[in-house]
């Protein structure tokens, strides 16, 4: 199942990918090695919408997840990106090379159960270079995690 | 601190001739050497007997040497010898990445030796410990963004309207790549 181009979904930008407030690109790059020593096949994301809620509740219940999933948030941020906006602009900016898709995730974790996590898929770490930028520069609103 | 420990390394491994941790404590480890003194030569001798060397990355010696080019930083620009620090400390902190790069420091050095920043890009590392920079434009937006990648290649991205360029090329030849574009507002050669 994909989201269609209405969702907005949440990435969390780690903190030493920030440097002076400024989120980098490297916060939307594909891992080169998991802890599975393959390199990352999707961008991890949550789904805004699958909540009903408002919008700060939406925010402090996804990064209640990502620390239920023992992810770092000290000094992270989450960035809001418009799915749709998202798709058009890695087309454009690639001369359609590049048709990005936002997918549902299985679990990995049998404890946490996260209905809302998706994942980006349409590139690989092979396209680390051009990818990540794309997505950065459209992100929509950030939020801090703490 | 930092000095005592690099003047015992410099004797520890002197007797060594052109040894390459010899090289490390002459040209990185003299705290009396400004860095107009260290040439090109002396850098490219440096990484060449590095690469030839077959330090493995996890041997300690590979962590202070890391240390010792990060402390060089400190003559060139506090700046920046301030965010490599704080990258540093997110190798001891961070388990999901590699470590910082050598090689991408040392071309990171390398780069900052030829050229003054005009005007400071973000510091991060990725995944793989490489350096990466970027530049953005008053929207925030990208304009530049180089990682140092191993053996002095560069992967980069150039964001200029209708006409994006991405590769991966020798340094030398991206500062090429650069002019050609007309981004010359961001740094200079010294």
């Amino acid at each position: 199942m994909c989201l269609n181009e209405n969702s907005s979904i949440a990435r969390r930008c780690r903190e030493k990918h920030i440097h002076n407030g400024v989120v980098t690109s490297k916060a939307f790059q594909l891992r080169q090695k998991t802890k599975e020593g393959k390199p990352e096949e999707n961008l991890s994301v949550n789904w805004i919408e699958y909540f009903q809620a408002s919008e700060s509740e939406i925010i402090s219940r996804i990064i209640k997840i990502w620390i239920q999933k023992k992810l770092e948030v000290k000094g992270a941020q989450l960035a809001k990106i418009n799915v749709g906006k998202m798709i058009q602009h890695v087309k454009n900016e690639t001369n359609g090379k590049f048709n990005l898709l936002v997918k549902k995730q299985n679990h990995k974790s049998s404890q946490i159960i996260d209905e809302s996590h998706y994942g980006i898929i349409g590139f690989s770490v092979a396209d680390n270079n051009i990818i990540p930028r794309l997505i950065r520069d459209i992100v929509d609103s950030y939020y801090p995690c703490e | 601190m930092r000095t005592e420990y690099v003047y015992k390394y410099d004797i520890e491994y002197s007797s060594n001739g052109n040894d390459i941790k010899s090289l490390i404590a002459i040209i990185i480890g003299n705290p009396l050497k400004s860095k107009s003194s260290i040439t090109e030569r002396e850098i490219d001798i440096l990484s060449d007997q590095y690469y030839r060397s077959g330090i493995p990355e996890t041997d300690a010696l590979y962590c202070q040497d890391i240390d010792l080019i990060v402390e060089r930083f400190r003559s060139i620009d506090n700046f920046i010898y301030q965010r490599l620090k704080k990258l540093r400390l997110y190798d001891y902190e961070d388990d999901e990445d590699e470590n910082m790069s050598f090689d991408s420091l040392l071309a990171f050095y390398r780069f900052c030796l030829k050229n003054n920043m005009i005007s400071y890009p973000a510091i991060v590392l990725d995944s793989n410990g490489y350096i990466c920079i970027e530049w953005y434009n008053a929207e925030g937006k990208i304009v530049l963004g180089i990682d140092f990648i191993k053996n002095d290649y560069v992967s980069y991205a150039i964001f200029i309207k209708n006409t994006n360029v991405f590769g991966i090329d020798k340094l030398d030849d991206m500062y090429s790549i650069i002019a050609l574009k007309g981004i010359n507002n961001l740094f200079s050669n010294n």
